[in-house]
């Protein structure tokens, strides 16, 4: 794909043509950066097969992935906002806690231990979706159940 | 021998100064980030999302836990261009 | 006159070595401390480099599962505004030309914008 960054702009090209009727309608995400970034496990959980699906048909596209593989990507749009739909209907208020955490400390997650502790659990037991990081090493607690971060501003025990 | 206060006051004005300077810095820069505590050290993919969120929510700082994006936030994107050269 | 000659006894000793009390410990000791002081610390740098790759893998794993819709998003809206470009085209010249010899999907470099910027 040939992208070149635009050096110096002052102007932006809005193109309010909407799609055209051949192409089905999604609606899109409205979840902003911390609310996104507080779901990403939870979503990667449930869509993981979507994802990888969308993802793979761009690598196989040769190219042309941006036409061919709007099917798959309004499934990933569909299913992660069915995710966050769930969350919002059951643990609004975890949600809002670690987002607001989240979004006064920069987004780092290792100094909102105690919020994502919280909505962690809430998510768990109303939706039954969990927080796992792939290839962490095994013979370790992972770094989100640890209850103390040496990185935090406060780096003792979190909850 | 004590110290004359006079040789104090210029460290008084020195900290005093300095002290004016942090907390309206610190005024200024909650102001403009709407009560929160500044963001620092983004990368691109930081900046993106904001500038995502400011299509969403109209502000830089401002955060909506909606499932379903506004009307019109999918004809919203901005290209960003630059006046051709020769 | 006599031949000048030592004093009776010899001269008295010459004082070429210091005369320093030793202070402090061995250097041994000193040495066995800084090592000590040190390897305390890259104990402390290891286990903090660890926990920082975790939290990195924590964060870019994160980020790997925003990914799809987020360029989902992205694409459906390249793909607008090619038919839409599209269909400017067809609607100015009347007819669809082919800019780039290629199968692929290009993001135009040049594109047309309005002579009036409003926004």
């Amino acid at each position: 794909m040939a992208q070149r960054d635009p050096q110096f702009n002052q102007h932006v090209l809005v193109d309010t043509t909407p799609m055209p009727d051949h192409i089905p309608k999604v609606e899109e995400i409205g979840a902003t950066s911390a609310f996104l970034s507080s779901a990403a496990y939870f979503i990667g959980d449930r869509c993981k097969a979507f994802n990888d699906d969308f993802m793979k048909c761009k690598d196989e596209a040769n190219g042309r992935g941006e036409i061919e593989c709007l099917k798959e990507g309004r499934k990933v749009t569909r299913c992660a906002a069915s995710v966050i739909k769930d969350i919002n209907t059951h643990c609004l208020d975890q949600f809002k806690a670690h987002a607001d955490c989240l979004e006064n400390n920069n987004h780092y997650l290792f100094e909102c231990r105690k919020a994502e502790v919280s909505l962690n659990s809430c998510i768990f037991d109303k939706l039954g979706l969990k927080k796992t990081i792939p290839g962490a090493p095994e013979n370790q607690v992972p770094v989100h159940l640890r209850p103390k971060q040496k990185y935090a501003q406060y780096p003792g025990p979190q909850y | 021998m004590g110290v004359p206060f006079e040789a104090l006051l210029p460290y008084a004005i020195i900290t005093g100064m300095f002290g004016v300077t942090g907390a309206g810095l610190y005024v200024v820069k909650r102001f403009a980030n709407e009560g929160k505590k500044p963001r620092w050290n983004r990368d691109l993919w930081d900046r993106v999302m904001m500038e995502r969120d400011l299509r969403i929510t109209g502000t830089m700082r401002g955060q909506s836990s909606n499932h379903l994006a506004p009307p019109g936030f999918d004809v919203s994107k901005p290209w960003k261009i630059e006046k051709r050269i020769f | 006159m006599p031949q000048d000659m030592p004093p009776t006894g010899g001269y008295a000793q010459v004082q070429y070595k210091r005369n320093l009390p030793a202070r402090g410990f061995k250097p041994f000791y000193y040495m066995v401390g800084m090592h000590m002081i040190m390897a305390y610390g890259f104990y402390k740098y290891f286990h903090g480099v660890r926990e920082q790759r975790e939290l990195a893998r924590e964060k870019m794993w994160g980020r790997l599962y925003l990914t799809p819709l987020l360029q989902a998003e992205e694409d459906r809206d390249q793909v607008r505004r090619y038919y839409a470009d599209k269909a400017r085209e067809k609607e100015l010249l009347g007819s669809e030309q082919k800019v780039y010899n290629s199968d692929r999907f290009v993001r135009p470099t040049f594109a047309y914008t309005p002579s009036k910027v409003t926004q």
